[in-house]
């Protein structure tokens, strides 16, 4: 299980925010939680992740991966991005949106080359542009691609999760909550019986035990503001996973909903 | 941006409510007792309408756009939201526009002071902080010359009140109205993901 920062991290110079945020990081880090995911995109996130890590010394501790996000000078942007994390060198960077993805995929495939990054991807959100997405993910060497997948939005169990499989790429599940709406409608509804068979206790325990169990998805990148909902979405990282005869119930059982 | 048709209102929203109100509760501490000054500087404006200074008017009312500009829009709001500093600059722009028509423009005599116009200025400097403070928590009170939509109102009513001219008018109200309409549908974003 990861961790997600847009929105919820963008605290700007609110201290209490950034104490927070900084809670969460720890309880995050003790629970066993490795992949912190940010962007240049998302305000005050990286810089409140920097902060954060630097009280915690827990820099070597986490898998940083952040973003580049403009059709400029992508290598410029990169730079900041490490400094306001703190980090002597991030470990996955990627392309933002696919936005200059020709460029900008050429020059994390030279920073990777260089050492300067471990690892090199790209990332969309609800379901834009799939299409161009397969053909990079077939013509191109790359490490992690990142897009939308929960249990109401699998088009991606089509095509992306099969090639991801077979050209041996990471997978980030983004927005598994749908920022949020997707559990505010679920919250409506009693927690099905079977819940309790994956050693689930909440909706938020359901939807992400349905991602993270997908045999070709590495990990999913809830975000939170609050201790108490980081702990919850953490426990799902533990106990039983849904087999796949249970995916299609829970997946059902959903669409019913 | 591509595939800019499928976004939606709400993926522009950068922040969270609970960062929102913090920042507004925070900029108005560090203000206060500022926001006296600014009704009164309002109540000022909308008397120099009144009575027919319309240049006074539009120079004072320059300094505020150009203290929104900088004070909330770079200082305060561009921290959490990437569109922040292109909000700075057009206030700037705003600012510029309303010292060149305040040099250059013809203004309505005492005695032709439009009141819907009067009206409009007095629900910025006004009605605007009062609903704000009633509605939500007094330290999140809105007052014109310090905050965006207040100021953006109370333009509206004030260039109305003292310009002549449908262009000059139209001119002088296009940012107001897209400032407006920005903080308004942030509020509704804002609310929207409360429910």
């Amino acid at each position: 299980m990861g961790l997600g920062t847009w929105i919820t991290f963008n605290v700007g110079r609110d201290a209490a925010g950034r104490e927070q945020s900084t809670q969460v990081m720890r309880h995050f880090v003790d629970l066993g939680g490795r992949m912190i995911d940010s962007s240049p995109m998302y305000g005050s996130s990286q810089d409140v992740v920097g902060e954060g890590l630097a009280k915690l010394n827990a820099q070597a501790k986490v898998f940083s991966a952040d973003k580049v996000w403009t059709s400029g000078d992508g290598a410029a942007q990169a730079e900041t991005s490490r400094r306001l994390w703190r980090v002597p060198k991030f470990d996955l960077l990627q392309v933002h949106n696919l936005l200059a993805w020709e460029r900008q995929l050429a020059l994390l495939q030279e920073m990777k080359a260089q050492g300067r990054i471990r690892y090199v991807g790209i990332t969309t959100s609800e379901g834009r542009r799939h299409a161009d997405f397969e053909q990079i993910m077939q013509r191109h060497r790359i490490d992690f691609v990142q897009f939308t997948y929960n249990i109401v939005d699998r088009e991606v169990e089509q095509r992306l999760l099969p090639l991801a499989r077979e050209r041996r790429i990471g997978v980030i599940a983004n927005r598994p909550f749908n920022e949020g709406a997707l559990l505010r409608q679920l919250q409506r509804h009693p927690l099905p019986g079977w819940a309790r068979e994956i050693e689930c206790a909440s909706w938020a325990q359901v939807v992400l035990k349905f991602i993270v169990s997908h045999p070709d998805v590495t990990c999913a990148i809830p975000a939170t503001s609050q201790v108490a909902h980081l702990r919850e979405n953490m426990a799902a990282a533990t106990g039983r996973l849904p087999d796949e005869a249970m995916r299609r119930r829970m997946a059902e059982h959903v669409a019913r909903l | 941006m591509s595939e800019w048709w499928t976004y939606r209102l709400s993926d522009f929203l950068m922040f969270s409510p609970r960062t929102w109100w913090r920042l507004v509760e925070g900029y108005n501490r560090e203000l206060w007792p500022l926001h006296v000054g600014a009704v009164v500087f309002g109540l000022v404006l909308i008397w120099l309408a009144r009575h027919g200074r319309g240049r006074t008017t539009l120079l004072l009312l320059a300094g505020a756009w150009a203290w929104i500009g900088w004070g909330f829009f770079h200082e305060r709001y561009e921290e959490v939201h990437l569109a922040g500093r292109h909000l700075a600059i057009t206030c700037g722009l705003q600012s510029a526009l309303l010292v060149a028509a305040a040099l250059t423009g013809k203004f309505v005599s005492r005695f032709e002071v439009s009141r819907p116009a009067m009206l409009l200025a007095s629900m910025g400097v006004i009605a605007y902080p009062v609903v704000t403070a009633l509605v939500g928590e007094l330290a999140r009170t809105e007052v014109a010359g310090l905050m965006p939509e207040p100021t953006a109102l109370a333009s509206l009513g004030l260039v109305f009140a003292t310009q002549r001219g449908a262009w000059r008018r139209a001119l002088l109200s296009l940012i107001p109205l897209g400032v407006l309409a920005f903080g308004w549908m942030t509020l509704w974003n804002l609310w929207s993901v409360s429910q």
